[in-house]
């Protein structure tokens, strides 16, 4: 029992209860903060071993740490922590315990080490962050919850079909690499890409995240996509098909970022684009690749919490999420601007910061393998990052022509909680060792040499070059850009509204049909019965209706008695 | 204990629900106590009896001393027993709501002492024809106790006025001509075999000659039973009787009592007839049309507006996937069946008495009705999402487990059978994802409508009074527990059935 | 762009070709596409790719899917 107090995810469980209880008598945010604490302490003691329990028959593994797990479960209470800091201003109890539940579940599946414990925090996942997505609190919000359930209750289902297979096949019962183009490893496959969002999977992403509350949006960024990324490491190490996808995942999210006018969905399509890094890396499958894959995702949740922030930051400052309404806002919010700077530098993968030294080591593993259009894929989807992130984002946002929208001061604790963000995205890029001594695999890189640096520069330089050129074709405008979501938005939306209709119209159909023909049976039984009576009034519908039950079972007696005669000698 | 406790267990709420309206006549302010006391008596007796088959194992008691096949034999083993828990335990939840007044809209004539005492008696005969059905090892007898319970079942749904007495109406001519089916299909068994006794029935039919006799008396007992167990497409009675029930009466009624017609299923087809072959072919098709009704019902589940109708379908696609265990049969699918009795007894149960309750102080059954809820009331809204988010299947809640094993045993089973079997389950939990979460959604995350705001004085209080809010919160528990002690369904429940199973096959010559 | 950053921007160039010169000379291992064996490759591949990818998105990208920000109100959604 004592082991279940050093479960990092238990804290924040625990949490969850104490909020819930104190609703009304405090926001809930100081639990956050002390709860996502304990977590990190207790990931920080570097807990290791086991915890398991039998439940309903099933061997449960609660708690399995090792290097891989204990590195995302790490990073994971990092980014809890920053994100309550971040919103203790105004947080309420309701989303408290949603971001509770949702850091915990993260959290519990990636130190999960059998598939039934992976699946019932994978869902609780899925179900908490709806819960987060719907804390936004606007008919925007509710209705992209609800396209988001759709999309992950169908990616639940495959999971579950999945895992249920594999286990009913006689799979080991412990997480591990599946064997591949059996009907579990697509199935799981298919489900794990919808979480990491894989296109055409990933339009619930970019829906979703930008209708949450501006605290809500910094703690969906980590979790559910990264949550993916541990799973396909630790699934699908080496799946070939996932390099193409990766790379062109990479490059997809960057050309939508480029059209996009709201700060956040903007944002939400660089998730894709890192996202496709890590995909591409878990393709390639040398240790160094997986350790690229792994020190991406902990590089990328805290320079994509630390941008989060700072749309947010914006958002809050002025209520506006347009770039197109945005704009001259910087000179009200330097420090805030300024962090944004260090997680747009970061995760343009600029030498110094911490997305370089994860990014270039992705690359290298592509340029190890002699992967040419994978590398260069990577290299442009860089190259479009800091364009959009870098250099478009900022410009239209925080600087450029003033429109004398009025700045709100922003609160201490977010400034904090953003402080600290770009402090340890500066961190890691100095003393990259931080992080490359907690890696899995086996694998040592060298990311300050004067080839990668030189070579990150110059395409750093070069795209500011054309920015400068084409800033005014790079002018935002009002609209929005059509993704796959407009397949479920619009085509089988009417298809579903359009069954719904024509069911409806079947039913005064039938009933009336059953009516007449009973009421006739009825009649010519009475004519039978009693030849020239005049005839009755009609009985209520109540009572016809049950003459036409009665006449359902008989017939279904009579179908069933046939089809049982038939069945047991045919012909 | 063994040799008392079965025949409380079947006298006890026979005599109490004689004995309720006298007290309440008498004495009128003792009859609350008294119900809830011999409520919890039977509970007590199933208990024991559970145990005792678990420990000891199956009990056989002859009524009246007279031993079968000639007397009545009563049989407790873990499958009965467990049903009979569930029932039993059921029941004291419905007792304590029954305090919340008969009628949903409260403009029923009004509640006498003796009026109340009359209900609170209903329930208890109620109790004791489905403790009946559960315990009975002679099938004439099963016939008796179907017609007591639903007698008993009409009265109470009848009890709200008005339009339940539409839907009390209809459910009794379905109800009749169920038990009639059955009971001509009986008849011919008899007139085949010469025996009502279950054991003697099965050790007597392999020696039957398998002949169109036969066949229809198998097609109408299992079509009789089908249609109380709400079996689609024969479930046209189903949805307005739980709607128009009174509330306390509905989360008992939609809790157990087609869950108790599906066991009476399992019984004769699974054990009884399981060796005749008109028997084999009755379950194949038995799981097609669980097939059909469990994506039939989750489908129109979710095109309802007004939430107790959805429940009510939801109760077809469950009821529907009961019998696809049923009908296949396999120790990994009885055991999803059963498991699902109890899971989806338990959150039905949780959520009619929540929704019915709301339905009455709400003024309307609407999902928009339940907007804001969760901010007045939280605990009974946490309780009705863990309700749920059993039906939906999420785990560590009951149904997950349920859902689990049906899925499994599909995987097992396999062919069209079983392939159709894992996709309408799966389906069916999408759907309860869709009809679920929108209600759960309108009570935690929707202020309620302006208007509203602007003319309540604004009850901050909880919603639900304490006699349903108990119970939804006692039932809510009780899911998670469930869920995660799940260990006896497996240990003693199982392997009763299956040495059954396999005693009724090492008697046939 | 002033005469000034013009000719900052030359010297920046410049010092990067120079350095890329050095890291051929010092003859480290080299893994890579063809773009790292040139001097200033780097450059002119980046120069190429965001002006392909600004050309793409905003022209061809823009024009196909871009729809007006009412596109989705009234229509029938889950």
């Amino acid at each position: 029992m004592s082991a279940l107090f050093l479960h990092p995810a238990f804290w924040l469980f625990a949490g969850v209860v104490v909020v819930f209880a104190n609703r009304r008598r405090m926001p809930g945010v100081p639990v956050g903060v002390i709860v996502a604490l304990g977590a990190l302490l207790a990931l920080l003691r570097g807990v290791e071993g086991t915890l398991e329990t039998s439940v309903a028959g099933f061997r449960l593994v609660w708690f399995h740490a090792d290097r891989l797990s204990l590195l995302f479960a790490l990073v994971f209470a990092i980014v809890a922590l920053l994100g309550f800091l971040y919103g203790s201003h105004r947080m309420r109890a309701g989303e408290t315990i949603a971001a509770l539940l949702y850091a915990g579940s993260a959290i519990a599946t990636v130190l999960a080490g059998d598939w039934i414990t992976f699946f019932v925090f994978w869902e609780a996942m899925a179900l908490s962050s709806l819960a987060l997505i719907w804390q936004g609190g606007t008919a925007g919000a509710r209705r992209a919850g609800m396209r988001y359930l759709l999309v992950h209750g169908a990616g639940g289902a495959l999971l579950f079909v999945g895992i249920a297979l594999h286990l009913a096949g006689g799979g080991e019962t412990s997480l591990g690499a599946l064997a591949s183009d059996s009907p579990p490893f697509w199935l799981i496959l298919g489900a794990v890409a919808i979480n990491a969002a894989i296109p055409p999977l990933h339009a619930w992403l970019t829906d979703a995240y930008p209708e949450a509350s501006t605290s809500g949006s910094v703690f969906l960024s980590a979790f559910t996509t990264k949550t993916a990324v541990y799973a396909l490491l630790r699934l699908f190490p080496g799946t070939e098909i996932l390099v193409p996808l990766g790379a062109a995942m990479a490059l997809y999210g960057v050309v939508f970022a480029v059209i996009e006018n709201d700060i956040r969905r903007l944002l939400g399509y660089h998730i894709v684009s890192q996202v496709g890094y890590m995909v591409a890396a878990v393709g390639i499958g040398t240790p160094l690749a997986l350790n690229g894959a792994a020190s991406h995702a902990f590089s990328h949740i805290l320079y994509k919490a630390l941008l989060f922030m700072g749309a947010g930051a914006a958002i809050e400052a002025t209520g506006l999420r347009r770039l197109s309404d945005l704009g001259g806002v910087s000179r009200h919010m330097r420090f805030a601007v300024a962090m944004y700077a260090v997680g747009a530098l970061s995760i343009s993968g600029a030498p110094l910061f911490n997305g370089f030294i994860s990014k270039s080591m992705i690359v290298s593993a592509a340029a190890e393998e002699h992967l040419l259009w994978t590398e260069l894929l990577l290299v442009l989807a860089a190259v479009g990052t800091f364009l959009s992130v870098g250099l478009k984002l900022p410009w239209f946002a925080f600087f450029g022509e003033r429109r004398g929208v009025a700045v709100r001061p922003l609160p201490t604790n977010l400034l904090a909680a953003m402080g600290i963000g770009g402090a340890l995205c500066l961190l890691y890029g100095l003393f990259p060792h931080l992080l490359y001594s907690r890696l899995p695999y086996l694998a040592t890189y060298a990311p300050y040499t004067l080839d990668h640096v030189v070579s990150a520069a110059q395409l750093l330089l070069a795209t500011g070059l054309v920015f400068y050129l084409a800033r005014r074709k790079l002018a935002p405008s009002p609209g929005l850009a059509l993704d796959t979501d407009w397949l479920y938005r619009i085509p089988l939306a009417r298809m579903v509204a359009a069954t719904t209709r024509a069911l409806a119209a079947v039913g005064p159909v039938v009933r009336t049909l059953r009516g007449e023909t009973v009421a006739r049976l009825d009649s010519a039984a009475r004519r039978l019965a009693a030849p020239g009576a005049p005839p009755r009034r009609r009985e209520s519908f109540a009572f016809r209706a049950s003459i036409g039950w009665t006449v359902l079972f008989a017939a279904v007696a009579v179908v069933i008695t046939w089809l049982v005669v038939w069945l047991r000698n045919p012909g | 204990m063994r040799d008392v406790l079965p025949g409380l267990l079947v006298a006890l709420p026979l005599v109490g629900a004689a004995l309720v309206p006298l007290l309440a006549a008498l004495f009128r302010r003792t009859t609350r106590a008294a119900a809830l006391a011999l409520h919890a008596a039977i509970f007590a007796a199933a208990l024991g009896l559970f145990w005792s088959a678990a420990v000891a194992g199956p009990i056989r008691y002859a009524v009246g001393g007279w031993p079968g096949p000639w007397g009545i034999e009563l049989w407790f083993d873990g499958l009965s027993t467990l049903i009979a828990v569930l029932v039993a335990g059921m029941a004291c939840f419905a007792s304590f709501a029954q305090t919340f007044g008969p009628d949903p809209d409260r403009t029923a004539p009004g509640s006498t002492p003796l009026r109340e005492g009359l209900l609170r008696g209903a329930l208890l005969l109620l109790v004791g024809g489905l403790l009946g059905i559960v315990a009975t090892r002679d099938v004439f007898n099963l016939f008796v106790f179907l017609e007591i319970s639903s007698l008993a079942a009409y009265t109470l749904v009848a009890s709200g006025g008005g339009r339940s007495t539409v839907a009390a109406f209809r459910y009794l001519l379905a109800g009749t001509a169920a038990g009639s089916l059955y009971l001509f299909g009986v008849g011919f068994l008899y007139a085949l075999t010469g025996t009502l006794n279950m054991d003697d029935l099965a050790a007597r039919l392999p020696s039957v000659e398998a002949d169109a006799a036969l066949t229809v008396a198998v097609v109408l007992i299992a079509v009789g039973l089908s249609i109380k167990a709400a079996l689609f497409p024969l479930h046209g009675w189903l949805p307005d009787t739980y709607v128009y029930t009174p509330t306390p009466a509905a989360g008992f009624i939609a809790a157990v009592m087609a869950k108790v017609s599906a066991y009476a299923l399992l019984r004769l087809l699974g054990e009884v007839l399981a060796g005749t072959d008109a028997g084999a072919v009755v379950l194949e098709i038995m799981i097609w049309l669980g097939v059909a009704g469990v994506v039939a019902g989750g489908v129109l589940a979710v095109a309802q507006r007004a939430v107790t109708r959805m429940l009510a379908w939801s109760s077809i696609s469950a009821m529907g996937m009961i019998l696809i265990g049923v009908g296949m049969g396999s120790a990994l699918a009885i055991t999803g069946a059963l498991f699902h009795m109890a899971a989806h007894a338990l959150a039905k149960g949780c959520l009619f008495f929540g929704a019915g309750g709301i339905r009455a102080l709400e003024d309307g059954d609407e999902v928009d009705r339940w907007a804001g809820l969760g901010s007045r009331a939280p605990w009974t809204l946490a309780a009705l999402t863990v309700a749920g988010l059993s039906m939906i299947g999420i785990p560590p809640t009951a149904g997950f487990f349920s859902k689990y094993y049906l899925l499994s045993a599909s995987i097992t089973a396999g062919g069209p059978a079983g392939i159709a079997a894992f996709a309408a389950i799966i389906l069916s939990s999408l759907l309860a994802t869709v009809y679920f979460l929108r209600v759960l959604e309108a009570a935690w995350f929707r202020a309620p409508a302006e208007a509203e705001r602007a003319s309540s004085a604004a009850p901050a209080g909880p919603v639900l009074p304490r006699p349903l809010a108990l119970p939804v919160v006692g039932l809510a528990l009780l899911i998670v527990l469930t869920g995660i002690f799940a260990r006896p369904f497996e240990r003693h429940v199982l392997p009763d059935w299956e040495t059954g199973t396999a005693r009724i096959a090492a008697e046939a010559p | 762009m002033s005469r000034r950053t013009a000719a900052g921007l030359g010297v920046v160039i410049a010092a990067l070709a120079a350095l890329d010169v050095l890291g051929f000379l010092s003859g480290a291992e080299h893994h890579g596409g063809f773009w790292n064996s040139v001097p200033l490759g780097d450059l002119a591949l980046g120069v190429l790719g965001a002006g392909v990818l600004v050309w793409f998105s905003k022209r061809i990208l823009k024009r196909l899917l871009s729809r007006p920000e009412s596109y989705y109100d009234g229509t029938h959604q889950p």
